[in-house]
Order: structure tokens, then sequence, then C-alpha cells
């Protein structure tokens, strides 16, 4: 997806109002039920573009980031540890399964000046805009 | 809440599903703002486990409390302070205070009570007690 302005977060209070963003599709969650789709937060300061990524429960090395052709791709699998006997599971909230996401890169973005850390549970990448360039301007020859 | 057979990230689980489930109160859900961690129980032979997904809370921000039989998580989520120039393009995450409770049911051992925290995940893990055998009762002539 393109990195435009959105935030369902903070508009989603009653539950109407949830079903309706779902029926929309405008939550990727929604897109996907049953399926584990990494809550993201992305924000900008200075010459930084800054991705946090919710991965809750996912072991390092389990994820995979990649920047290619302007698009990033944040990939992985978030694996069930427990094992359950007896009676089994008596409540089951927690979403799991392999997830991809991807986000198309503003043409500034500098695909070599990429970080990505992994801490208590959150992915956060940032990526380095390049400095504005001034518009070139070009001499046209002329021949009469 | 106690604790009972829930599933709402089954794949049959639809979206009017979840409005049911909202309506009714069986899936707590914030008022306003608010974050509400998910919540799964199992049942793991000599014990019961709660697994709590809280990432990007620290170790410090969360509360276990057992009393009464009744298990309690709180804590709080903090979103990290904008500064000025900070320009948000996309919000997905939920942040802010939560609480959750549960009812323990009688076989497990609260006193016991093991919680840890990795990759963002609670793990609380509560002993079961040994199954009493019913204590037969010699009635007096």
């Amino acid at each position: 997806m393109n990195i435009v302005h959105y935030e369902p977060g903070r508009v989603i209070n009653t539950a109407l109002e949830r079903l309706a963003e779902d029926l929309m599709g405008m939550f990727p969650q929604a897109q996907a039920p049953g399926r584990f789709v990494p809550s993201v937060d992305i924000s900008e300061i200075g010459d930084s573009l800054i991705l946090q990524l919710e991965v809750p429960g996912i072991e390092k090395d389990a994820i995979k980031v990649e920047v290619h052709q302007g698009v990033l791709t944040v990939s992985g699998e978030k694996k069930v540890e427990r094992q359950s006997q007896g009676k089994g599971v008596y409540r089951s909230e927690r979403v799991f399964g392999a997830f991809k996401r991807t986000f198309t890169l503003p043409d500034e973005v500098n695909p070599e000046q990429v970080t990505a850390k992994q801490e208590n549970g959150v992915l956060t990448i940032t990526l380095h805009k390049r400095p504005e360039t001034k518009p070139r301007q070009v001499t046209i020859s002329y021949k009469d | 809440m106690n604790i009972l057979r829930y599933e709402p990230h089954n794949l049959f689980h639809s979206a009017f599903d979840r409005l049911a489930d909202d309506l009714m109160g069986f899936l707590p859900t914030p008022t306003g703002e608010g974050f509400l961690p998910r919540v799964d129980i199992v049942d793991e032979g000599k014990q019961l486990a709660l697994e709590v997904e809280v990432p990007g809370i620290e170790k410090d921000a969360l509360k276990v409390e057992v009393h009464q039989g009744v298990l309690t998580i709180s804590g709080e989520k903090q979103a990290t302070k904008l500064e000025d120039n900070h320009k948000v393009h996309r919000s997905e995450r939920v942040y802010g205070a939560f609480k959750r409770s549960f009812t323990l049911p009688d076989n497990v051992n609260g006193e016991e009570v093991q919680a840890a925290f990795k990759n963002g995940v609670l793990r609380i893990t509560l002993p079961k007690r040994p199954e009493l055998a019913p204590k037969v009762v010699e009635i007096n002539a």
C-alpha cells in the first residue's frame, strides 16, 4: 500500500463503526479474518521514516525485512509455542500464522540505509530519506 | 470473567459474529480509546497457562495479581511521545491503560503463580492442585 495519512485506531470507538470499517475493507486485519496481520504505526521525523510493527511472541530470526525496487516487505511466521494437553484451549484470542505486509516507499527513501530492531515484541524499521535535491537544469543544445 | 471456551479468531467467525460478541460483552472491548491485550488460556496438563499479548510495554509497566481466586493483569501501554516535527502517517497500534481479570478455577493453585515476559508476551502459569480423591465419610451408627 502507499504510505498515506490514515488513522483507523483513533476513530474506531463503537462496535458499529468497527463493523463499517470491516465491511469497507479498510482494516488489513479484517481482510484476513483468522490470520495474523501485525499492526503498524508509520511516522516521519526529520529525514527518517519509522515503521513500528507489533510482532508479539515471534522469535528473532522468524521475521524477514526486505527492500526491493522501492517496496518494503515484512514477512514471517508467528508460531504457537505452547503445548496444550488435558482439556486443551479454554480461550483463544491470539491470532497466529504466516504474515506479509508490503509498503510502497516514497521515492526519496534510500534503500541502502535501512535498519531494523526487534524488542519486546515490536519491530522498528528506520529508513532514511535522501537529502532533497534541487531540480537539475538541463542545457538544451541548439543547432540552427 | 470466567474461563469459558471462546475462539473469536476461528475462520468462521464473521464480522457479524464479532459485532454480536461486542454487543453481548463476550469480547471485552474498550469504550472510547483504550487498549485490551489478547489473552489465550491453555490447559497444559499439570498447569494452567495464560498468554497475554502486550507488545511494546516495558516489563515494569505490567502488574500481575492474584487475590481471592481472581487473577488480574494490569498495566499501561504508552505511545512514543511525538515531538513537534514528528508527522504520523499511519496509526494502527492501540495504546492506553488496561486491566483484565480472570476467575480461577478451583483446581489451580493461585499461590504458586509464575509470570515471565518475553518478546512482548506475558506468560502466566498456575500449577494445578493434585486431584483429591472424594473423601468417604463414615456414618456413625
